[in-house]
């Protein structure tokens, strides 16, 4: 059998890429864990068609396929627990693009971390994420896990980077999802990808984000007598509202164990040493530094230690990155465990993370990511002696289930793997469980690709409770469940009866709708219902010190901003209609206005999503912690669903502190194109303006614009002293393009650009088209958008790649758009209608793979299709 | 070294598995396979010692392909020495297999008899100055490194006119009675520095004899009083093919040979036997001489660094610098080439992105894996581009040979020299080709 499936992939991979000797394959077996299973075979293939090939021969004999990076993995997820075919990497590891002008580079997934930074370096650009293994893990690896690392406290995870991905699917046939530009039709599926461990598929390709350098950088060592000291100063610096690019920390034993191997300067009896590191421009970094070290102060800080050099930076970093290294000279082994609580909680784990040491008489250090309460205990031990493993398994699952106790989740950054599958239903219910499972097959019916990891067994699924429903019609029972409002709208007033609502549509085949404030309201069907979430208006939690909300679906934007603003913290989620919009209707519709630039959308602003299923399950998933690899990132399939999937119930938002000084400036043209080379100069900078927008002359009408000219819009946020150099900086730029000089608008910032991201002019109810296309092209799509209907208002977002169209009441929409779909094609991207579309013109993912798997997982969501379905 | 199981388990129970050492193995860089870094190597050697397999050579191939070059044991955090477990690996496998007859009479016959080896090789250049390679092909040495002659083939330029130990009473060197010894009298004046005994490594006296004699001229200008001993192999090969009984023979023998000799310390201009002759105490547990020797063996740039060369100001001539793995990594001899080439020779320093990455010379490893030494040799001959500067320096014959080579290949002008032969040509002294 295996030397058949081996000829047969010789066939298709060189022969010396196809691996069958027994001591070879035993290498292709284990990762960075204690898991080891040898597999059948491994090939090292070096081009999607190669793994195409590969996929195909193994789906059609029924062997398993596992994809493996460089197998850094600290979760065993690249370990081959059922044996089949080991797909490595390694040998797929150029960089195809480094496509500078439009932000992106794309590359096979064997490209090593550190190569994709190095080819980046020289230009001024960088890619965020950082993980420790970076020297050597794969950015497919990087993919698979979902990576995070230190920088992503202020950058966000690999899945906030991740734009697009080409993957085989288990069956041999490809599947394309996302690219260099944003917002395409359909589910989100590469967030679905991204953190699936590699169970869904081989990913053959990956599009990402790459940004310019900062300009400066920072470097602070800040050193505690108490581990309690330390966390405050840690909130302090934030409740300052600083976002510091990195937090690290490290507790007393592990100062020792650097220490005595490395010298890096700390104090042998210090509790805890703070790493702080600020990036950004310099005018506002002597301010920074002076108000973490007056934060820090108040905590008591025993030292704290500025970097002035290169040299000095590298000095302060040595114990940090020679952590992991120093505790060897300790114990012969150890294992690194992972998990990720609200940053509030983080004290109070620590103490209890070494409490259950002690209890067991096993030494642990701990290094870790304080700025996100993504911790690392390190347990340190001899593998050798059995007594000792035993107890450290046992302590494994006590800091575990410690972090569930919390509001943790199981892991923060390194995967469930083979390790912790059996600790899923810790977090997750079996609605949750059975959802996952669901995903899963929709990928992979016939679960060859990297089975058994990730989620527990299916028969270890317990059943639900059935929901209890009255017997009758939906027009009988319905307005049992819920009051009609005078438009005749269900009104249910919580979570169950929404819940009810959705399961009796369900069970009575009656199409409903989920609606918000009807913002985005288009024309109905007569015979829909509607479930309004209007009375799920309710702020369920605010945890400032870790930067997040908790609220119902049926708030409002207002409502939340009136919350966080005793604590100088804002929502930086500022969409259309925002005074109105609900949250769940945001998310739905994945709503984000121009300032999405600086702050992401809603899919990075999101932690955790509980939603009503049509079958009538509530599912959550996510958690207040920024940092969760645990199962997949459901929450990303509601988000930008428009309320095909599920009711959104309640959302968990990061919140960031509210920026010190708020400015718009603005620049007046003739034609847009003559922008493009100012921006083309401003996004390769090191500035980084909270929005920019380009306005057509109707559109300019709310800023005031300079006769029948376009206005360029540039919305400042930050410090003080950075928002005055920014402005000084756009000046000199614009002077140098012969763009003249800059105005003030000094009306209220927020009023201001809420306008213009409503579109303000136009009459209310008014179609939006929104296209989108690679940065670079922004301008130009922009003019000839403009050209198809000069006499609807028109806002180009030149750094999201995005161009939103008020079609005038003259056009014909079906023909409007697709003439502005060829247009958009031509620069990448594609257009969409903002929110529900009106009938028979949603757009629609590309026909073949993509839009056969959002078919499978609306499907699998909404058996009978009650909730809209375009698809 | 202890030569035991002990030894190999406990390096292996370091190794956590953590994959690090995939950041800067040359080998694994270029061929992105698990059995070709270190942690694969462990692991595979793991297998052997548990029994787990039926081990044919093929499978043990990755014991053979490693460089040696010890950078996985920088990156590694439990500090495994996987360059040293392979030595042990290479030497379990010939105690299992037996070693080549070719091999076994080159570490036992050969290299123990410079006589017998200098002939040889002289023998087959005269007259046909056809390139090493070819002289290691008549000598059959590459029978046995390698079935890809051809790739081999090109790796030596030239054979030079005469070799070291030839040209030695050219350079002023006098023999005292009934003994090879040669020695090279200062003035008691000029006699400031230390009294060294100049140690001929095997690829400078054949094949790059001008490094020596700059080598030679420098400690002589800088007033050491220079001994010639009239040594033979460290023992360096041979141990690295894992005949570590014939290292100890080497070893041995060139103690007695050294015996009785007058000198301070023992100086190389060859990297990698500065390296080795500093491992003899470890080689040579029980013979005391050997630690002494250790102990007393200086790199020549180690030695220069320290010593009063005039210094030159500069003269705007670009120059790059490339670690020999024996030299920098092993010894810790890094700032001291640099300060060399910019104090003493008055160049200008452009640092080399991953200078201390083995260039695939690694002995002769150029000669037994040619195509992987090239592709090692590839990605250092594109970091050598990157830096624009007009000449390479570094401080090993073997890595001087192979990037000699690499620069030949792209049909290059670029000088690759030996740091003393720069400083020696900065400072007038003039040195026969």
């Amino acid at each position: 059998m295996t030397s058949a499936l081996a000829d047969q992939l010789r066939e298709v991979i060189p022969a010396e890429g196809v691996l069958d000797d027994p001591v070879q394959l035993s290498l292709y077996g284990y990762d960075g864990t204690l898991y080891e299973s040898t597999p059948q075979l491994v090939v090292l293939p070096e081009t999607t068609e190669q793994v195409a090939a590969v996929a195909r021969i193994c789906h059609a004999a029924g062997v398993a396929v596992v994809p493996r990076g460089a197998a850094t993995s600290l979760s065993g997820g690249p370990v081959p627990v059922r044996g089949g075919v080991v797909v490595a990497f390694t040998r797929m590891d150029r960089i195809l693009q480094l496509d500078y002008e439009n932000q992106r580079a794309v590359v096979q997934p064997g490209v090593i971390n550190i190569d994709l930074q190095d080819a980046l370096a020289t230009p001024g650009y960088f890619y965020a994420p950082d993980p420790a293994s970076q020297n050597v893990c794969t950015l497919g690896g990087n993919v698979g896990e979902n990576a995070g690392g230190p920088h992503c406290l202020k950058y966000g995870v690999t899945a906030n980077h991740v734009l697009g991905v080409e993957m085989v699917l288990p069956d041999g046939r490809c599947l394309r999802t996302g690219g260099k530009s944003l917002d395409w039709p359909g589910y989100d599926l590469t967030g679905i990808i991204v953190g699936g461990e590699g169970t869904l598929g081989l990913v053959t390709e990956i599009t990402c984000r790459i940004m310019p350098m900062p300009e400066t950088v920072v470097t602070m060592l800040a050193i505690f007598d108490s581990l309690g000291t330390a966390s405050q100063a840690v909130s302090d610096i934030i409740a300052e509202g600083i976002i510091p690019a990195t937090l690290e920390m490290m507790d007393n034993a592990m100062i020792r164990a650097v220490e005595e191997s490395l010298q890096a300067g700390y104090p042998l009896d210090a509790a805890a040493v703070l790493l702080i590191e600020l990036d950004g421009l310099p005018a506002s970094m002597d301010r920074q530094v002076e108000q973490i070290k007056r934060a820090c102060q108040r905590s008591d800080v025993r030292d704290f230690r500025v970097a002035d050099d290169e040299q000095q930076r590298a000095l302060l970093w040595k114990g940090r990155k020679g952590a992991f290294g120093a505790v060897v000279n300790i114990a012969p082994s150890k294992i690194c465990t992972d998990i990720s609580v609200p940053r509030t909680a983080l004290p109070q784990v620590l103490a209890e993370v070494l409490a259950i040491g002690q209890k067991w008489g096993i030494s642990i250090a701990n290094v870790f990511h304080a700025g996100d309460g993504n911790l690392h205990p390190l347990v340190l031990y001899d593998p050798r002696d059995e007594d000792q493993a035993r107890r450290v398994r046992a302590i494994d699952e006590e800091i575990t289930r410690l972090a569930i106790a919390h509001g943790g989740v199981l892991t923060g950054e390194h995967g469930i793997g083979c390790g912790k599958r059996k600790y899923m239903p810790l977090m997750f219910g079996p609605a949750e469980l059975r959802l996952m499972w669901q995903v899963k097959e929709a990928f992979d019916p016939d679960l060859l690709c990297n089975p058994d990891k990730v989620l527990p067994d299916r028969d270890e699924i317990t059943e639900s409770e059935p929901l209890l429903l009255p017997e009758g019609s939906f027009t009988q029972v319905a307005p049992q469940v819920a009051a009609r409002n005078e438009q005749g709208w269900f009104e249910p007033v919580d979570e169950e009866a929404v819940q009810k609502m959705l399961a009796l549509a369900h069970r009575e085949r009656q199409p409903v709708v989920v609606r918000g404030a009807g913002t985005k309201l288009d024309p109905l069907a007569d015979d829909v219902a509607v479930i309004s979430t209007k009375c799920l208006n309710h702020i369920l939690a605010y945890d400032y010190e870790n930067l997040t909300i908790t609220v119902e679906g049926g708030v409002t934007l207002p409502q939340i901003e009136e919350a966080v603003a005793y604590h100088g913290q804002m929502l930086a989620l500022r969409p259309r209609f925002a005074q109105r919009a609900t949250v769940g209707g945001i998310l739905a519709a994945h709503e984000s206005g121009p300032h999405r630039l600086v702050y992401g959308g809603p899919r990075d602003l999101v932690t955790r999503i509980k939603a009503a299923l049509p079958g009538g399950e509530v599912v959550s998933f996510g958690s207040s912690c920024v940092k969760n690899v645990a199962g997949y990132a459901m929450e990303k399939l509601f988000i930008g669903s428009c309320g095909r999937l599920g009711a959104i119930l309640e959302v968990t938002l990061r919140t960031l502190p509210r920026p010190e000084a708020l400015r718009t400036v603005a620049l007046s043209m003739e034609d847009p194109m003559v922008a493009a080379p100012l921006l083309a100069e401003l996004f390769a900078s090191p500035l980084r303006p909270a929005a920019i927008e380009l306005l057509n002359p109707l559109a300019g009408e709310t800023v005031g614009r300079v006769n029948r000219q376009w206005t360029l819009l540039v919305g400042l946020e930050g410090f003080t002293e950075d928002v005055e150099e920014m402005v000084e900086r756009l000046g000199a730029m614009a002077t140098e393009h012969g763009l003249g000089d800059w105005r003030e608008l000094d009306r209220d910032y927020l009023a201001l650009w809420s306008d213009v991201t409503n579109l303000a002019v136009q009459p209310a109810g008014t179609a939006i088209l929104r296209a989108s296309c690679q940065l670079s092209a922004t301008t130009t799509l922009t003019a000839e958008l403009n050209a198809l209907d000069s006499a609807g208002a028109l806002r180009a977002s030149p750094g999201l790649g995005l161009v939103h169209c008020a079609v005038s009441g003259k056009l014909e929409l079906r023909n409007y758009q697709s003439q502005a779909q060829i247009l958009a094609e031509k620069y990448g991207g594609t257009t969409s209608w903002l929110a529900l579309p009106p009938p028979g013109l949603a757009t629609l993912p590309p026909p073949g793979t993509s839009r056969e798997i959002c078919r499978r997982l609306k499907h699998a969501l909404d058996p009978h299709s009650i909730l809209p379905d375009v698809l | 070294m202890i030569s035991d199981s002990q030894f190999i388990e406990a390096e292996l129970s370091r190794c956590n598995k953590c994959g690090y050492c995939m950041q800067s193995c040359p080998v694994y860089r270029v061929v992105r396979r698990e059995p070709s870094v270190a942690r694969g190597r462990n692991q595979t050697l793991r297998a052997v010692m548990e029994g787990d397999s039926d081990l044919t050579r093929p499978m043990l191939e990755p014991f053979f392909e490693c460089l040696l070059c010890g950078a996985c044991t920088v990156d590694c955090f439990g500090s495994v020495q996987t360059n040293e477990l392979m030595v042990r690996a290479r030497q379990a496998y010939y105690a299992e297999y037996g070693q080549p007859a070719v091999q076994r009479y080159i570490f036992r016959n050969l290299l123990p008899n410079p006589g017998r080896l200098t002939r040889l090789v002289r023998l087959t250049s005269l007259g046909k100055r056809t390139g090493l390679s070819s002289v290691a092909r008549r000598l059959g040495l590459l029978r046995w490194l390698s079935p890809t002659l051809d790739v081999a083939e090109g790796l030596v330029a030239t054979m030079p006119g005469a070799f070291l130990r030839d040209r030695l009473p050219r350079l002023g060197f006098i023999s005292p009675k009934h003994t090879d010894v040669r020695l090279l009298r200062l003035e008691p004046e000029q006699a400031t520095g230390p009294k060294v005994l100049y140690f001929i490594g095997c690829a400078t006296n054949f094949q790059l004899p001008q490094t020596g004699e700059a080598g030679i001229k420098l400690l002589q200008k800088a007033g050491c009083q220079v001994t010639v001993a009239p040594n033979n192999c460290c023992g360096l090969p041979p141990w690295s093919y894992g005949d570590i009984e014939a290292a100890q023979q080497l070893a041995r023998q060139n103690l007695d040979l050294l015996a009785g000799l007058d000198f301070d310390l023992l100086v190389t201009e060859c990297g990698s036997c500065s390296s080795f002759l500093k491992r003899w105490a470890e080689l040579l547990p029980n013979d005391p001489r050997a630690e002494t020797l250790a102990a007393r063996t200086r790199d020549i740039t180690e030695l220069l660094a320290e010593l009063s060369l005039p210094k030159l100001m500069g003269g705007g001539t670009t120059v790059t610098y490339h670690d020999p793995c024996h030299l920098g990594r092993e010894q810790g001899v890094t700032e001291q080439p640099r300060k060399l080439l910019v104090d003493v020779g008055g160049f200008e320093l452009i640092e080399l992105i991953e200078a201390n990455w083995c260039c695939g010379g690694a002995g002769s490893y150029n000669l037994s894996h040619p195509e992987m030494s090239q592709q090692v040799l590839a990605r250092k001959i594109d970091r050598i581009a990157a830096t624009g500067a007009e000449v390479v320096a570094t401080a090993c014959p073997a890595c001087i040979i192979q990037i000699s080579y690499g620069v030949r290949e792209r049909a290059w002008q670029r000088p690759v020299r030996h740091v003393i032969e720069l400083l020696a040509e900065r400072h007038g002294l003039s040195v026969g080709s």
